[in-house]
Protein backbone atom coordinates (compact mmCIF):
# COMPACT_ATOMS: atom_id res chain seq x y z
CA UNK A 1 0.00 0.00 0.00
CA UNK A 2 2.68 2.62 0.74
CA UNK A 3 6.37 1.77 -0.71
CA UNK A 4 8.84 4.18 0.32
CA UNK A 5 12.17 3.63 -1.80
CA UNK A 6 15.75 4.36 -1.19
CA UNK A 7 14.77 7.94 0.41
CA UNK A 8 16.88 10.34 1.32
CA UNK A 9 16.44 13.66 2.47
CA UNK A 10 18.76 16.75 3.22
CA UNK A 11 18.62 19.99 5.29
CA UNK A 12 21.14 21.63 3.70
CA UNK A 13 24.64 20.06 5.03
CA UNK A 14 22.49 17.48 7.63
CA UNK A 15 21.47 14.75 6.21
CA UNK A 16 18.53 13.55 8.00
CA UNK A 17 17.09 10.63 6.05
CA UNK A 18 20.08 8.52 4.12
CA UNK A 19 18.44 5.72 2.20
CA UNK A 20 15.34 4.24 4.00
CA UNK A 21 13.01 1.56 2.55
CA UNK A 22 9.83 0.64 3.77
CA UNK A 23 6.52 -1.36 3.26
CA UNK A 24 3.47 -1.01 4.26
CA UNK A 25 0.07 -3.44 3.43
CA UNK A 26 -3.66 -2.60 3.97
CA UNK A 27 -4.41 -3.38 7.65
CA UNK A 28 -0.62 -2.80 8.78
CA UNK A 29 -0.21 -0.82 11.66
CA UNK A 30 3.37 0.57 11.91
CA UNK A 31 5.10 2.33 14.86
CA UNK A 32 8.63 4.31 14.09
CA UNK A 33 10.66 4.40 17.33
CA UNK A 34 14.28 5.89 17.80
CA UNK A 35 16.26 8.43 19.43
CA UNK A 36 15.39 12.26 18.64
CA UNK A 37 16.81 13.53 15.85
CA UNK A 38 17.07 10.04 13.76
CA UNK A 39 14.28 11.29 11.25
CA UNK A 40 11.41 9.56 12.11
CA UNK A 41 9.42 12.28 11.50
CA UNK A 42 10.99 13.43 8.37
CA UNK A 43 10.14 10.04 6.98
CA UNK A 44 6.51 10.13 8.51
CA UNK A 45 6.01 13.94 7.01
CA UNK A 46 7.18 12.61 3.77
CA UNK A 47 4.91 10.27 3.41
CA UNK A 48 1.90 13.36 2.90
CA UNK A 49 4.64 15.32 1.55
CA UNK A 50 4.97 18.23 3.73
CA UNK A 51 8.93 17.18 3.29
CA UNK A 52 9.94 16.88 0.19
CA UNK A 53 12.54 13.99 -0.45
CA UNK A 54 15.86 14.82 -1.72
CA UNK A 55 16.18 11.49 -3.47
CA UNK A 56 14.01 8.11 -3.47
CA UNK A 57 10.71 7.62 -4.01
CA UNK A 58 7.22 6.65 -2.66
CA UNK A 59 4.49 4.98 -4.02
CA UNK A 60 1.23 5.18 -2.31
CA UNK A 61 -1.59 2.49 -3.42
CA UNK A 62 -0.06 2.26 -6.57
CA UNK A 63 0.70 5.87 -7.48
CA UNK A 64 4.04 7.59 -7.28
CA UNK A 65 3.82 10.67 -4.77
CA UNK A 66 7.57 12.05 -5.50
CA UNK A 67 9.27 12.63 -8.67
CA UNK A 68 10.72 9.97 -10.33
CA UNK A 69 14.83 8.81 -8.65
CA UNK A 70 16.19 8.01 -11.61
CA UNK A 71 18.92 5.96 -9.84
CA UNK A 72 16.08 3.49 -9.16
CA UNK A 73 15.02 3.44 -12.45
CA UNK A 74 18.44 1.90 -14.25
CA UNK A 75 16.97 1.27 -17.60
CA UNK A 76 16.14 4.82 -17.85
CA UNK A 77 19.47 6.23 -16.24
CA UNK A 78 21.20 3.20 -19.85
CA UNK A 79 18.85 5.94 -22.31
CA UNK A 80 21.27 9.25 -20.71
CA UNK A 81 23.84 10.56 -22.45
CA UNK A 82 26.14 10.30 -19.67
CA UNK A 83 25.65 7.19 -19.64
CA UNK A 84 26.66 6.41 -23.31
CA UNK A 85 29.83 8.53 -22.93
CA UNK A 86 30.86 6.45 -20.16
CA UNK A 87 30.20 3.02 -21.69
CA UNK A 88 32.25 4.71 -25.46
CA UNK A 89 34.94 5.28 -23.00
CA UNK A 90 34.75 1.31 -22.42
CA UNK A 91 33.52 1.74 -18.98
CA UNK A 92 31.14 -1.74 -17.51
CA UNK A 93 27.49 -1.53 -17.62
CA UNK A 94 27.35 -1.29 -13.26
CA UNK A 95 30.21 0.92 -13.31
CA UNK A 96 29.11 3.42 -15.65
CA UNK A 97 25.88 3.99 -13.45
CA UNK A 98 27.18 4.16 -10.48
CA UNK A 99 29.50 6.89 -11.89
CA UNK A 100 26.97 9.17 -12.55
CA UNK A 101 25.96 11.98 -9.88
CA UNK A 102 22.28 11.91 -8.71
CA UNK A 103 22.28 15.81 -8.99
CA UNK A 104 23.47 15.38 -12.75
CA UNK A 105 20.52 13.03 -13.80
CA UNK A 106 17.98 15.59 -11.79
CA UNK A 107 18.66 18.10 -14.30
CA UNK A 108 16.66 18.53 -17.25
CA UNK A 109 18.03 17.09 -20.43
CA UNK A 110 16.59 18.42 -23.55
CA UNK A 111 15.31 16.19 -25.95
CA UNK A 112 17.36 12.78 -25.04
CA UNK A 113 15.80 9.62 -24.46
CA UNK A 114 16.40 9.58 -20.73
CA UNK A 115 14.19 12.81 -20.73
CA UNK A 116 11.52 10.99 -22.59
CA UNK A 117 11.63 8.03 -20.65
CA UNK A 118 11.27 9.97 -17.04
CA UNK A 119 8.67 11.97 -18.54
CA UNK A 120 6.93 8.59 -19.14
CA UNK A 121 7.06 7.32 -15.56
CA UNK A 122 5.54 10.64 -14.78
CA UNK A 123 2.75 10.46 -16.87
CA UNK A 124 1.83 6.78 -16.11
CA UNK A 125 2.15 6.82 -12.33
CA UNK A 126 2.60 10.35 -10.64
CA UNK A 127 -0.41 11.69 -8.68
CA UNK A 128 -0.21 15.20 -7.61
CA UNK A 129 0.32 16.11 -3.77
CA UNK A 130 -2.98 17.66 -3.49
CA UNK A 131 -5.26 14.05 -4.12
CA UNK A 132 -2.20 11.99 -2.14
CA UNK A 133 -3.11 13.85 1.17
CA UNK A 134 -6.88 13.32 0.37
CA UNK A 135 -6.14 10.00 0.68
CA UNK A 136 -3.56 9.66 3.35
CA UNK A 137 -4.25 11.94 6.70
CA UNK A 138 -2.15 13.08 9.67
CA UNK A 139 -2.39 13.51 12.88
CA UNK A 140 -0.09 15.76 14.63
CA UNK A 141 1.97 16.41 17.90
CA UNK A 142 0.15 19.85 18.99
CA UNK A 143 -3.14 18.93 16.86
CA UNK A 144 -3.50 22.18 14.92
CA UNK A 145 -6.96 23.04 15.31
CA UNK A 146 -8.29 25.79 13.30
CA UNK A 147 -8.25 28.12 16.61
CA UNK A 148 -11.02 30.51 14.48
CA UNK A 149 -13.43 27.82 14.71
CA UNK A 150 -15.71 26.01 16.76
CA UNK A 151 -14.80 21.85 16.66
CA UNK A 152 -18.17 20.87 13.92
CA UNK A 153 -16.65 23.81 11.95
CA UNK A 154 -13.28 21.67 12.04
CA UNK A 155 -14.46 18.84 11.13
CA UNK A 156 -16.74 19.85 8.08
CA UNK A 157 -14.58 22.32 6.41
CA UNK A 158 -12.00 20.04 4.19
CA UNK A 159 -14.84 17.55 3.65
CA UNK A 160 -16.64 20.37 2.37
CA UNK A 161 -14.03 22.44 0.31
CA UNK A 162 -12.01 18.73 -0.61
CA UNK A 163 -13.94 16.29 -0.94
CA UNK A 164 -16.69 18.50 -2.21
CA UNK A 165 -19.16 16.43 0.76
CA UNK A 166 -23.15 18.32 1.07
CA UNK A 167 -22.54 20.20 4.62
CA UNK A 168 -26.13 17.63 5.97
CA UNK A 169 -23.52 15.04 5.05
CA UNK A 170 -20.60 16.40 6.73
CA UNK A 171 -22.39 17.34 10.20
CA UNK A 172 -24.06 13.87 10.09
CA UNK A 173 -20.43 12.52 9.63
CA UNK A 174 -18.81 14.56 11.83
CA UNK A 175 -21.31 13.95 14.69
CA UNK A 176 -20.88 10.09 14.22
CA UNK A 177 -17.13 10.55 14.12
CA UNK A 178 -17.24 12.79 17.25
CA UNK A 179 -19.60 10.29 18.94
CA UNK A 180 -16.63 7.79 18.48
CA UNK A 181 -14.01 10.04 20.17
CA UNK A 182 -16.59 10.93 23.38
CA UNK A 183 -16.52 14.59 22.01
CA UNK A 184 -20.05 15.36 20.75
CA UNK A 185 -20.74 16.88 23.41
CA UNK A 186 -18.59 19.73 22.96
CA UNK A 187 -19.31 20.24 19.09
CA UNK A 188 -19.94 23.52 18.75
CA UNK A 189 -17.04 24.63 21.52
CA UNK A 190 -13.63 26.56 20.26
CA UNK A 191 -10.29 24.85 20.32
CA UNK A 192 -9.34 27.19 22.87
CA UNK A 193 -11.67 25.61 25.12
CA UNK A 194 -11.01 21.76 25.67
CA UNK A 195 -8.13 20.66 27.43
CA UNK A 196 -5.01 18.97 25.36
CA UNK A 197 -6.41 15.35 25.23
CA UNK A 198 -9.70 16.75 24.04
CA UNK A 199 -8.03 18.80 21.28
CA UNK A 200 -5.98 15.38 20.17
CA UNK A 201 -9.83 13.37 19.70
CA UNK A 202 -11.28 16.35 17.74
CA UNK A 203 -8.08 16.25 15.22
CA UNK A 204 -8.22 12.40 15.25
CA UNK A 205 -11.60 13.13 14.32
CA UNK A 206 -11.41 15.67 11.85
CA UNK A 207 -8.59 13.74 10.14
CA UNK A 208 -10.67 10.77 9.92
CA UNK A 209 -13.99 12.96 8.15
CA UNK A 210 -11.63 12.95 4.84
CA UNK A 211 -12.31 8.75 4.84
CA UNK A 212 -8.16 8.40 4.09
CA UNK A 213 -6.69 5.35 3.68
CA UNK A 214 -4.00 5.84 5.63
CA UNK A 215 -3.32 7.62 8.43
CA UNK A 216 -0.21 8.97 10.34
CA UNK A 217 0.40 9.85 14.13
CA UNK A 218 3.76 11.92 14.53
CA UNK A 219 3.91 11.52 18.06
CA UNK A 220 0.11 12.52 18.59
CA UNK A 221 0.86 11.91 22.72
CA UNK A 222 4.55 13.65 22.93
CA UNK A 223 2.48 17.22 23.86
CA UNK A 224 -0.29 16.22 26.46
CA UNK A 225 -0.16 16.04 30.47
CA UNK A 226 0.29 12.22 31.24
CA UNK A 227 -2.97 12.17 32.16
CA UNK A 228 -4.73 12.57 29.39
CA UNK A 229 -2.13 9.91 27.25
CA UNK A 230 -4.74 7.56 27.70
CA UNK A 231 -7.57 8.86 26.06
CA UNK A 232 -6.02 9.63 23.09
CA UNK A 233 -4.04 6.28 23.17
CA UNK A 234 -7.48 4.16 23.67
CA UNK A 235 -9.07 6.09 20.57
CA UNK A 236 -5.98 4.92 18.58
CA UNK A 237 -6.20 1.63 19.58
CA UNK A 238 -9.90 1.52 18.97
CA UNK A 239 -9.44 2.85 15.24
CA UNK A 240 -6.74 0.21 14.95
CA UNK A 241 -9.39 -2.74 15.95
CA UNK A 242 -11.58 -1.28 12.76
CA UNK A 243 -8.50 -2.50 10.19
CA UNK A 244 -7.33 1.54 9.69
CA UNK A 245 -3.84 1.13 8.16
CA UNK A 246 -1.50 3.33 10.36
CA UNK A 247 2.06 4.76 11.04
CA UNK A 248 2.56 6.25 14.54
CA UNK A 249 5.65 7.89 14.99
CA UNK A 250 5.68 7.62 19.04
CA UNK A 251 7.71 7.69 22.08
CA UNK A 252 4.75 5.03 24.09
CA UNK A 253 6.64 1.53 23.99
CA UNK A 254 4.29 0.09 25.98
CA UNK A 255 1.47 0.91 23.39
CA UNK A 256 3.46 0.53 20.27
CA UNK A 257 4.39 -2.94 21.42
CA UNK A 258 0.54 -3.66 22.07
CA UNK A 259 -0.50 -2.13 19.35
CA UNK A 260 1.71 -2.32 16.56
CA UNK A 261 2.30 -5.18 13.89
CA UNK A 262 5.79 -3.86 13.14
CA UNK A 263 8.29 -1.79 15.03
CA UNK A 264 10.46 0.03 12.57
CA UNK A 265 13.38 1.07 14.32
CA UNK A 266 15.05 4.45 12.92
CA UNK A 267 19.03 5.50 14.08
CA UNK A 268 20.75 8.59 12.31
CA UNK A 269 18.55 8.55 9.37
CA UNK A 270 18.59 4.81 8.48
CA UNK A 271 15.81 2.11 9.12
CA UNK A 272 18.07 -0.45 11.09
CA UNK A 273 15.48 -3.17 12.24
CA UNK A 274 12.22 -3.79 10.76
CA UNK A 275 10.74 -6.59 13.03
CA UNK A 276 7.75 -7.53 14.55
CA UNK A 277 7.12 -5.94 18.37
CA UNK A 278 7.96 -9.02 20.01
CA UNK A 279 10.83 -10.12 18.55
CA UNK A 280 12.15 -6.27 18.44
CA UNK A 281 11.51 -5.53 21.84
CA UNK A 282 12.65 -9.40 23.43
CA UNK A 283 15.77 -9.88 20.82
CA UNK A 284 17.00 -7.16 19.22
CA UNK A 285 19.43 -7.50 16.61
CA UNK A 286 21.14 -4.23 16.14
CA UNK A 287 23.50 -2.95 19.20
CA UNK A 288 22.07 0.87 18.62
CA UNK A 289 18.26 -0.98 19.10
CA UNK A 290 19.39 -2.38 22.44
CA UNK A 291 21.12 0.52 23.63
CA UNK A 292 18.09 2.28 22.76
CA UNK A 293 15.62 -0.41 24.21
CA UNK A 294 17.88 -0.34 27.68
CA UNK A 295 17.51 3.81 28.12
CA UNK A 296 14.04 3.45 27.75
CA UNK A 297 12.57 0.62 29.14
CA UNK B 1 -11.54 89.34 22.68
CA UNK B 2 -15.31 87.62 23.43
CA UNK B 3 -15.79 83.89 22.56
CA UNK B 4 -19.04 83.45 20.76
CA UNK B 5 -19.90 79.99 20.61
CA UNK B 6 -23.87 80.35 19.52
CA UNK B 7 -22.09 80.50 15.43
CA UNK B 8 -21.24 77.33 16.01
CA UNK B 9 -24.92 76.76 16.36
CA UNK B 10 -25.79 78.43 13.09
CA UNK B 11 -23.32 76.52 11.08
CA UNK B 12 -25.03 73.38 12.56
CA UNK B 13 -25.92 72.22 8.93
CA UNK B 14 -23.33 72.79 7.22
CA UNK B 15 -21.24 70.88 9.89
CA UNK B 16 -23.76 67.85 9.57
CA UNK B 17 -23.10 67.54 6.01
CA UNK B 18 -19.71 68.60 5.94
CA UNK B 19 -19.25 65.44 8.63
CA UNK B 20 -21.33 63.12 6.09
CA UNK B 21 -18.47 63.52 3.51
CA UNK B 22 -15.50 63.65 6.43
CA UNK B 23 -17.64 59.77 7.34
CA UNK B 24 -18.23 58.75 4.02
CA UNK B 25 -14.18 59.19 2.91
CA UNK B 26 -12.97 57.30 5.76
CA UNK B 27 -14.91 54.38 5.67
CA UNK B 28 -14.48 54.37 1.79
CA UNK B 29 -11.35 54.96 1.94
CA UNK B 30 -10.58 52.27 4.58
CA UNK B 31 -12.96 49.18 2.93
CA UNK B 32 -11.00 49.61 -0.28
CA UNK B 33 -7.68 50.26 1.61
CA UNK B 34 -8.19 46.67 3.25
CA UNK B 35 -9.30 45.15 -0.11
CA UNK B 36 -5.94 46.21 -1.66
CA UNK B 37 -3.93 45.35 1.47
CA UNK B 38 -4.95 41.82 1.26
CA UNK B 39 -3.07 41.02 -2.36
CA UNK B 40 -0.31 43.64 -1.18
CA UNK B 41 0.06 41.53 2.01
CA UNK B 42 0.30 38.17 0.25
CA UNK B 43 2.94 39.54 -2.40
CA UNK B 44 5.23 39.92 0.52
CA UNK B 45 4.89 37.19 1.66
CA UNK B 46 5.10 35.66 -1.57
CA UNK B 47 8.53 33.35 -2.99
CA UNK B 48 8.20 35.35 -6.09
CA UNK B 49 10.84 37.91 -6.03
CA UNK B 50 9.33 40.32 -8.45
CA UNK B 51 6.17 40.11 -6.43
CA UNK B 52 7.93 41.13 -3.17
CA UNK B 53 9.91 43.69 -5.05
CA UNK B 54 6.39 45.25 -6.57
CA UNK B 55 5.13 44.94 -3.02
CA UNK B 56 7.90 46.42 -1.32
CA UNK B 57 8.34 49.65 -4.00
CA UNK B 58 4.22 49.98 -3.88
CA UNK B 59 4.82 50.49 -0.07
CA UNK B 60 7.92 52.90 0.09
CA UNK B 61 6.35 54.88 -2.14
CA UNK B 62 3.25 55.35 0.02
CA UNK B 63 5.48 55.73 2.96
CA UNK B 64 8.22 58.12 1.47
CA UNK B 65 5.84 60.77 -0.34
CA UNK B 66 3.40 63.10 1.80
CA UNK B 67 0.50 62.20 2.20
CA UNK B 68 -0.76 66.00 0.81
CA UNK B 69 1.70 65.42 -2.29
CA UNK B 70 0.15 61.86 -2.86
CA UNK B 71 -3.54 64.14 -2.64
CA UNK B 72 -2.24 66.98 -5.27
CA UNK B 73 -0.49 63.89 -7.34
CA UNK B 74 -3.76 62.10 -7.97
CA UNK B 75 -6.12 64.72 -8.17
CA UNK B 76 -4.34 67.50 -10.54
CA UNK B 77 -1.08 65.70 -11.60
CA UNK B 78 -2.65 62.36 -12.67
CA UNK B 79 -5.33 62.99 -15.03
CA UNK B 80 -2.87 65.54 -16.84
CA UNK B 81 -0.82 62.43 -17.87
CA UNK B 82 -3.38 59.65 -17.94
CA UNK B 83 -6.65 59.83 -19.54
CA UNK B 84 -8.79 59.62 -16.05
CA UNK B 85 -10.78 62.48 -14.12
CA UNK B 86 -11.60 62.46 -10.79
CA UNK B 87 -14.15 64.16 -8.45
CA UNK B 88 -12.08 65.50 -5.59
CA UNK B 89 -14.10 62.79 -3.20
CA UNK B 90 -12.34 60.14 -5.66
CA UNK B 91 -9.26 61.21 -5.75
CA UNK B 92 -8.69 61.82 -1.93
CA UNK B 93 -10.87 58.31 -1.46
CA UNK B 94 -8.27 56.68 -3.47
CA UNK B 95 -5.25 58.42 -2.51
CA UNK B 96 -6.13 57.58 0.95
CA UNK B 97 -7.28 53.50 0.59
CA UNK B 98 -4.03 53.55 -1.14
CA UNK B 99 -2.19 55.07 1.55
CA UNK B 100 -3.63 52.77 4.62
CA UNK B 101 -3.48 49.44 2.02
CA UNK B 102 0.64 50.15 2.46
CA UNK B 103 0.54 50.17 6.04
CA UNK B 104 -2.47 47.53 6.60
CA UNK B 105 -0.62 45.25 4.27
CA UNK B 106 2.75 45.69 6.63
CA UNK B 107 0.68 44.50 9.48
CA UNK B 108 -1.74 42.17 7.92
CA UNK B 109 2.21 40.74 6.98
CA UNK B 110 2.90 40.46 10.62
CA UNK B 111 0.01 39.03 11.32
CA UNK B 112 0.22 35.83 8.45
CA UNK B 113 4.18 35.09 9.41
CA UNK B 114 3.02 35.40 13.27
CA UNK B 115 0.42 32.27 12.80
CA UNK B 116 1.92 28.96 13.73
CA UNK B 117 3.29 26.76 10.77
CA UNK B 118 1.33 23.84 12.17
CA UNK B 119 -1.73 25.89 10.71
CA UNK B 120 -0.57 25.85 7.18
CA UNK B 121 0.25 21.89 8.27
CA UNK B 122 -2.94 21.05 8.93
CA UNK B 123 -4.79 22.62 6.46
CA UNK B 124 -2.00 21.17 3.44
CA UNK B 125 -2.15 17.67 5.07
CA UNK B 126 -6.34 17.75 4.72
CA UNK B 127 -6.00 18.87 0.87
CA UNK B 128 -6.70 21.98 1.16
CA UNK B 129 -5.75 24.24 -1.59
CA UNK B 130 -3.76 27.44 -1.29
CA UNK B 131 -6.01 30.20 -2.26
CA UNK B 132 -8.84 28.52 0.57
CA UNK B 133 -6.10 27.94 2.73
CA UNK B 134 -5.59 31.36 2.68
CA UNK B 135 -9.10 32.94 2.84
CA UNK B 136 -10.53 30.50 4.94
CA UNK B 137 -7.50 29.18 7.80
CA UNK B 138 -5.09 32.03 7.68
CA UNK B 139 -6.45 35.07 6.97
CA UNK B 140 -9.01 35.05 9.01
CA UNK B 141 -6.57 34.38 11.86
CA UNK B 142 -3.96 37.35 10.89
CA UNK B 143 -6.52 39.94 10.24
CA UNK B 144 -7.67 39.30 14.19
CA UNK B 145 -4.46 39.52 15.14
CA UNK B 146 -4.16 42.75 13.70
CA UNK B 147 -7.44 44.56 14.77
CA UNK B 148 -5.94 46.79 17.19
CA UNK B 149 -3.83 48.09 14.61
CA UNK B 150 -6.57 48.19 12.11
CA UNK B 151 -8.41 50.59 14.69
CA UNK B 152 -5.47 52.77 14.76
CA UNK B 153 -5.40 52.86 11.01
CA UNK B 154 -8.89 53.71 11.02
CA UNK B 155 -8.52 56.93 13.18
CA UNK B 156 -5.24 57.97 11.53
CA UNK B 157 -7.47 57.87 8.43
CA UNK B 158 -10.24 59.92 9.67
CA UNK B 159 -7.48 62.55 11.31
CA UNK B 160 -5.86 62.58 7.78
CA UNK B 161 -9.18 62.87 5.72
CA UNK B 162 -8.70 66.80 6.59
CA UNK B 163 -6.80 66.97 3.66
CA UNK B 164 -9.16 66.71 0.93
CA UNK B 165 -10.18 70.46 2.17
CA UNK B 166 -7.39 71.31 0.04
CA UNK B 167 -8.80 69.68 -2.91
CA UNK B 168 -11.92 71.47 -2.64
CA UNK B 169 -14.00 68.90 -0.97
CA UNK B 170 -16.21 70.43 2.00
CA UNK B 171 -15.41 68.66 4.98
CA UNK B 172 -15.72 69.70 8.39
CA UNK B 173 -12.42 71.63 8.28
CA UNK B 174 -13.26 73.50 5.15
CA UNK B 175 -16.52 74.07 7.09
CA UNK B 176 -14.71 75.69 9.49
CA UNK B 177 -12.08 77.90 6.83
CA UNK B 178 -15.67 79.10 5.70
CA UNK B 179 -17.05 80.19 9.42
CA UNK B 180 -13.32 81.89 9.68
CA UNK B 181 -13.85 84.08 6.29
CA UNK B 182 -17.03 85.16 7.08
CA UNK B 183 -16.78 86.30 10.26
CA UNK B 184 -13.69 86.52 11.33
CA UNK B 185 -13.65 84.15 14.04
CA UNK B 186 -11.08 81.61 14.16
CA UNK B 187 -11.19 80.03 17.83
CA UNK B 188 -14.68 78.93 17.90
CA UNK B 189 -14.98 77.03 14.89
CA UNK B 190 -11.95 75.21 15.31
CA UNK B 191 -12.44 74.24 18.49
CA UNK B 192 -15.49 72.85 18.08
CA UNK B 193 -13.80 71.03 15.29
CA UNK B 194 -11.40 69.70 17.40
CA UNK B 195 -14.13 68.67 19.70
CA UNK B 196 -15.79 66.49 16.89
CA UNK B 197 -12.69 64.63 16.13
CA UNK B 198 -11.64 64.28 19.46
CA UNK B 199 -15.22 62.70 20.29
CA UNK B 200 -15.07 60.25 16.85
CA UNK B 201 -11.36 59.19 17.72
CA UNK B 202 -12.53 58.44 21.64
CA UNK B 203 -15.42 56.47 19.80
CA UNK B 204 -13.82 54.62 17.44
CA UNK B 205 -11.17 53.49 20.02
CA UNK B 206 -13.88 52.23 22.30
CA UNK B 207 -15.63 50.60 19.63
CA UNK B 208 -12.70 48.91 18.81
CA UNK B 209 -11.89 47.68 21.85
CA UNK B 210 -15.56 46.08 22.07
CA UNK B 211 -14.91 45.08 18.87
CA UNK B 212 -11.50 42.98 19.75
CA UNK B 213 -13.13 41.82 22.80
CA UNK B 214 -15.95 40.17 20.91
CA UNK B 215 -13.51 38.31 18.65
CA UNK B 216 -11.09 37.08 20.84
CA UNK B 217 -13.83 35.48 23.09
CA UNK B 218 -13.37 32.47 21.16
CA UNK B 219 -9.64 32.00 21.66
CA UNK B 220 -9.92 31.82 25.53
CA UNK B 221 -9.66 28.78 26.99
Amino acid sequence: MIEVKGLYKDFGALHVLRGVSLNVEQGDIISIIGPSGSGKSTLLRSINLLEKPTYGEIWVEGKLITPPDPYLHWDVIRASHTYAALRAEGMDDEPAILKIKKEDLLKPHEGSAYNHLMKQIVKDHFEDTYSVRRRVGMVFQHFNLFPHMTVLENMIYAPMKVNKVSREAAVEKARALLNDVGMLSKIDAYPGKLSGGQKQRVAIARTLAMEPDIVLFDEPTSALDPEMVKEVLDVIKKLAETGMTMILVTHEMGFAREVSDRICFLDEGTLIEDAPPDVFFTTPKSTRAKEFLDKVL
Amino acid sequence: MQLDFSIILDWLPAFGSALLVTLKTTVCSLILGLVISVPLSLCKISNFKPLQWFAFFYTSVFRGVPLLVQVFMMYFGIPLVLPVRFTAFQAGTLVFAMNSAAYISESLKGGISAIDVGQYEAAMALGVHYPSMMKDIILPQAIKSVLPSLVNEFISLLKNTTLIASIGLVDILCVGQQIQSRTYRAFEPFFAISVFYYVLVLGLSVLGKALEKKVNASDRG
